[in-house]
């Protein structure tokens, strides 16, 4: 199914951008584990004060925002994090196809004896390596925090919440590819993916600040995504990472179709 | 027995037709000409033959294998060079040289090594990232990786692009070796005199149809022939009023004439002059290949 040569060279050209994000994304959550004991003293009650509709942005407006696993929710949730995920998901899925017609390298690899289906997992595998290693950054800047003595938390509700940050840029990496799949060009790649990711993000936000349209919410990813339910303990993630996952599966098998079956012109 | 065989070979892109119906046979061990002008359906018939793309209706078989996109061992015996030739630009030479060899499960580089010395890469080129490098560079890079998994077909698409007079020389005489070898090779170009050198057959394509698919020779005898003839005296304007002879010049006494096809009623004509001097050249490929094309552009710029 996966092919070392093409893994190698795929992992070759994102491995400086992995390591970027692998110590942006674990810097980041140092210093939110860094900066909790200060924001607690300090800002408590400004934290609980935030209006429902923002709280339910990361999960639950019941959640106790000024406690560990609420501030470390918030963490997850922050745009910062999501946008790096979300670019590194999504050039990886634009590279494997839209990307190697663009630059007419998949002529070169394409009449090799070698199978589109290999090709896409080989870059499939790459991607997925990534955004194990980025979910772990997530997990392992909150590990330094408490390895310094700055915080306790749930070290094992802390990669569930790490899991569930996966499972988020699995199910964008399941339509990301589907579009690379079907898509000959770099930049329609890119804007298609990253303007479906942003519609999804609108739709929760839309869905939880206006009443009239919470409707909105089942249709979008990002409300199986809770990082503070799951750091609180209030809900097993297990629907919610079913959900995504699912999601996830169902278009990366469509992207396979699409590629076996299209033309590489 | 023939290496590419295609029968009806059809492609469209939405109402456009980039190949209608083609049917070509091509033996072991031919040096195969593809002409064509931009956009005739040259590289679609190659893309078709590796299954890159699907037709729209037809078939091909290429070493024995019905060509399709699913069945990637077909191509483990081809060697292909593709046109406006990309590469991963941040690779050094000598990694794009390895990493393609080894889908191929290349250990033995004798090919490779042969190859780097007749095109003359040098070893600090294969040292350095693509990015790099020079047009014709990158062309001696690209004809090395399509040769050196000693492939039965090689499929090349401009292959001399970029390259030097010297370089092309050495090329045509890989080309022949290979021949010598019984493998085949179908090349597209666009340099007509590279293609009478080297091929003995040559297809010629136009609005994706394939117009001619004969050897050279038989193309030159049948087509074109220049003629240059003297009378001992001055003749009437219409002496070579004759169908399919166009007088290139004319001073009543001495004559430049292209004739397209049959020969016989211009000699017949002349036999009952007295002649001084006469002598019949076969066309060049350029003046076959403009022929087949001359039809075409006379009919586009035909007010209607």
């Amino acid at each position: 199914m996966f092919h070392a040569n093409l893994i190698a060279n795929v992992f070759r050209r994102r491995r400086n951008l992995i390591l970027v994000y692998f110590l942006a994304l674990s810097s980041f959550m140092y210093l939110i584990a860094a900066t909790f004991p200060t924001v607690h003293q300090a800002g408590a009650e400004f934290m609980e004060a935030l209006p429902p509709t923002i709280k339910n942005l990361v999960g639950d407006a019941n959640l106790p925002f000024a406690s560990l696993p609420g501030y470390l929710g918030l963490g997850l949730s922050h745009p910062l994090i999501l946008v790096l995920f979300a670019a590194f998901i999504i050039s990886s899925a634009t590279q494997a196809v839209a990307g190697e017609i663009d630059r007419r390298t998949a002529d070169l690899i394409l009449s090799r004896p070698v199978s589109r289906t290999y090709v896409l997992a080989s870059h499939l595998a790459v991607t997925l390596i990534g955004l194990f290693l980025l979910a772990l950054a997530t997990w392992l800047g909150v590990v330094l925090g408490a390895f310094l003595g700055l915080i306790e938390p749930d070290l094992g509700r802390l990669a569930l919440a790490s899991l569930g940050l996966f499972a988020l840029f699995f199910a964008v990496a399941g339509y990301a590819y589907a579009i690379s799949a079907l898509t000959s060009d770099t930049a329609r790649s890119n804007g298609l993916a990253a303007g479906l990711t942003s519609l999804f993000f609108f739709m929760h936000f839309i869905g939880n600040l206006w009443d009239r349209a919470e409707f909105l919410l089942p249709f979008t990813i990002f409300t199986y995504y809770t990082p503070g339910v799951t750091l609180e303990g209030i809900a097993s993630p297990a629907e919610n990472l079913i959900i995504l996952f699912t999601v996830g599966l169902v278009l990366l098998a469509a992207s396979f179709t699409f590629l076996n079956r299209r033309d590489i012109a | 027995m023939p290496v590419i065989v295609t029968k009806g070979l059809t492609k469209h892109y939405g109402t456009t037709t980039a190949l209608s119906e083609v049917d070509l046979e091509i033996d072991e061990g031919t040096i195969f000409g593809f002409l064509g002008a931009n956009g005739a359906g040259k590289t679609t018939l190659i893309r078709l033959l590796l299954g890159l793309i699907r037709p729209t209706a037809g078939k091909a078989w290429v070493l024995g294998k019905e060509v399709c996109l699913t069945n990637p061992e077909l191509r483990r015996k081809i060697g292909y060079l593709p046109g406006e030739l990309r590469l991963y630009e941040d690779m050094r030479g000598s990694q794009v040289l390895r990493f393609l060899g080894r889908f191929y499960g290349l250990k033995d580089t004798v090919i490779r090594d042969h190859l780097i010395e007749t095109l003359e890469l040098p070893p600090s080129a294969l040292r350095t990232p693509v990015k790099k490098y020079s047009r014709g560079m990158k062309q001696k890079l690209g004809i090395i990786q399509a040769f050196q998994h000693d492939p039965d077909l090689l499929i090349l698409d401009e292959p001399t692009e970029g390259l030097d007079p010297l370089i092309q020389r050495r090329f045509y005489e890989v080309l022949r070796d290979w021949r010598e070898r019984g493998k085949t090779i179908f090349m597209s170009s666009h340099n007509l005199g590279e293609v009478e050198r080297v091929c003995e057959r040559v297809g010629i394509i136009r609005q994706g149809r394939l117009v001619a698919d004969e050897r050279i020779e038989d193309l030159q005898a049948k087509l074109v022939h220049h003629v240059e003839v003297v009378l001992e005296q001055p003749a009437g304007d219409g002496i070579f009023d004759i169908p399919g002879v166009d007088v290139v010049f004319s001073n009543g006494q001495r004559a430049e004439l292209k004739v397209r096809g049959d020969l016989n009623p211009l000699l017949s004509t002349l036999a009952r002059t007295n002649v001084s001097d006469l002598s019949v050249q076969r066309a060049s490929l350029e003046d076959i290949f403009l022929e087949f094309y001359r039809e075409e552009s006379a009919r586009c710029s035909t007010p209607t």
